[in-house]
């Protein structure tokens, strides 16, 4: 039988390249290890390839992107000069800026990301950006593309990936000066490395160096903090074993409840007390007009 | 860890009258060694849960973690590394120069530690056979970034399954924690390291047929047939050279070159082939 889940992993991983980088990249240099950057450029086409499922994830991006740009011009956002690719000679920096928009006869750098509910949730400033490693880059990379193009603001697109909704987060490069001028600091150790032919010592994070595409040459120390932890407690697990058998009865019992008071609500209209079998039921109604029941079994 | 010892170790059946106590504390023992067991199986059941399909491979028909799933592994157990190093080695025999990586590393877990090796040469068949030809590719048509990644990759599995003890395993066990063979993608040595289903060999070998019957058991016609069926015109617009050999055919390409490659065989046995 026809494996389609197979055929579109395969797809995906054909899909999967490594691209030449001769330039800083706006988009990455907002990466804590500048290590990482300088290899990027001196040994990009070594790097481990990520899980196939990041393909997906790029890929579904990509998609999410386009039709968002799709419907903001359906909405009568004027936008300009999509994809527009800007570089800066003197520090080697280079990127593409999503799109331009006009406002009020200015035209301002916009950046589109799309991201899971959660994480979009979460975020709704410019602060919050650096809750993630990866949200934490956007910043640097809008500054970068304000300093290239002699615009004073930016405006992010925060897309939800699952409802659609957007937010929009503005950028004014007036008050992150300083973190822009470390920026074009760190472009500059970048490129003076490149020339010495030397390297930015390790950073040795767990998080961050276990994930590096260039692991497996700068072999960094990979310490772990934590991990699991196994712990013998007999009433703990007990207690545990019997939430777990009782998880489907609080269920049940949710719904009996709602239904039957449902049905009583509806039953006992113009009626105080009801009996039903061996059960009698008493209807409560409270000064502001909420109803509850007292039920009583007859013994 | 001793655990390559292990299958040396023999259970010798013994009568319960004769078992008698080596030392005071041989309950303690059993049921440390009890727990033991315990804890392996509860490590056992967390790691495989944590990975998925794509991080396992049917390598010649057995399980293998791969190092994307064994990495995975790491900061939930909170496995350490440490004191990394590599090595290239260059070697030469009768088929000529060679080059072996080499990677060394300490893992860490739970106050034990293990040193782990990893290593790929510019001679392995992933990489470097040419199922064309039936030999190793040249030396320079080898990508060394390859050989060096897969070395890389060999260390992180090899310690971190040593050290976790999850060496060895069968699909049964696998299955027992949702991960499925059919799902899990398969890798053939025999076709040159290129990840090939059952249903697409069956195609290479009916392309193979078809087209040798074609060309009247002419090999070179049905090599030049083949490449003429397989070239096509790129996104770019420019022309992309066709294969020379069913076994290169794998995925969607495959497909298309089947089908055609069908419809003549079809048509010939329809007419005058017959």
């Amino acid at each position: 039988m026809i494996d389609i889940v197979k055929q579109m992993d395969e797809y995906k991983r054909l899909k999967q390249k490594i691209y030449p980088c001769h330039s800083n990249r706006a988009s990455g240099m907002g990466d804590e290890c500048e290590r990482r950057l300088v290899y990027m450029r001196t040994d990009w086409d070594k790097q481990l390839m990520p899980d196939v499922s990041l393909q997906y994830i790029f890929d579904e991006g990509n998609t999410q992107e386009e039709a968002l740009f799709n419907d903001l011009r359906n909405a009568g956002v004027v936008l300009v000069e999509q994809q527009r690719p800007f570089s800066w000679p003197e520090y080697q920096i280079s990127g593409m800026i999503d799109a331009r928009v006009r406002d009020n006869g200015s035209v301002l750098p916009l950046e589109a990301k799309s991201m899971s509910p959660f994480i979009w949730d979460s975020i709704d400033t410019l602060e919050d950006l650096n809750k993630y490693p990866w949200t934490k880059k956007y910043l640097a990379q809008m500054l970068l593309y304000l300093l290239m193009s002699n615009s004073e603001t930016g405006i992010f697109i925060l897309k939800n990936k699952s409802t659609g909704k957007i937010k929009q987060i503005v950028v004014q490069l007036n008050d992150h000066l300083e973190y822009a001028e470390s920026l074009l600091q760190k472009a500059k150790r970048i490129n003076d490395h490149i020339q010495a032919k030397t390297m930015p010592d390790k950073i040795n994070n767990f998080k961050t160096c276990s994930e590096c595409q260039f692991r497996h040459i700068c072999l960094p120390e990979i310490l772990a903090n934590g991990g699991i932890e196994f712990i013998d407690n007999e009433a703990l697990e007990k207690s545990l074993n019997r939430r777990e058998e009782l998880a489907p009865l609080t269920k049940e019992y949710s719904d009996i409840d709602k239904q039957v008071k449902e049905e009583l609500k509806r039953y006992m209209q113009d009626k105080k007390i009801i009996s039903v079998g061996s059960w009698t039921i008493e209807k409560k109604v409270n000064a502001k007009g909420s109803v509850s029941f007292e039920f009583n079994k007859i013994k | 860890m001793n655990g390559e010892n292990q299958d040396n170790v023999v259970a010798v059946p013994q009568h319960e009258q004769e078992i008698i106590p080596i030392e005071p504390g041989i309950e303690l023992i059993i049921a440390n060694a009890e727990k033991q067991v315990k804890v392996y199986e509860k490590i056992l059941a967390i790691a495989i849960q944590r990975t998925n399909q794509y991080d396992w491979i049917d390598q010649m028909g057995k399980p293998y973690l791969t190092s994307s799933g064994a990495e995975k592994l790491m900061p939930l157990f909170g496995v350490s590394l440490f004191d990394t190093a590599s090595n290239k080695i260059y070697s030469k025999d009768e088929k000529g120069d060679y080059y072996i990586y080499q990677y060394k590393g300490t893992f860490s877990w739970k106050g034990g530690s293990i040193e782990a090796l990893g290593a790929c040469s510019s001679r392995d068949k992933f990489f470097a056979w040419d199922s064309k030809i039936q030999s190793f590719k040249p030396l320079p048509e080898v990508d060394e970034t390859n050989i060096m990644k897969a070395a890389y990759s060999n260390m992180m599995v090899n310690g971190i399954t040593r050290l976790l003890g999850i060496r060895n395993l069968t699909w049964e066990q696998l299955e027992k924690y949702g991960i499925k063979k059919d799902a899990v993608s398969r890798v053939d040595y025999r076709n040159g390291g290129h990840t090939v289903t059952d249903e697409e060999k069956t195609k290479q070998d009916e392309i193979a047929k078809m087209l040798l019957e074609l060309c009247y058991g002419d090999q070179e016609a049905a090599k030049e047939q083949l490449i003429a069926i397989t070239e096509f015109k790129g996104k770019d617009g420019k022309m992309v050279s066709g294969l020379d050999h069913p076994r290169k055919l794998t995925g969607k390409r495959l497909a298309i070159a089947y089908d055609k490659v069908k419809k003549s065989y079809d048509e010939f046995k329809g007419g005058d082939g017959q």
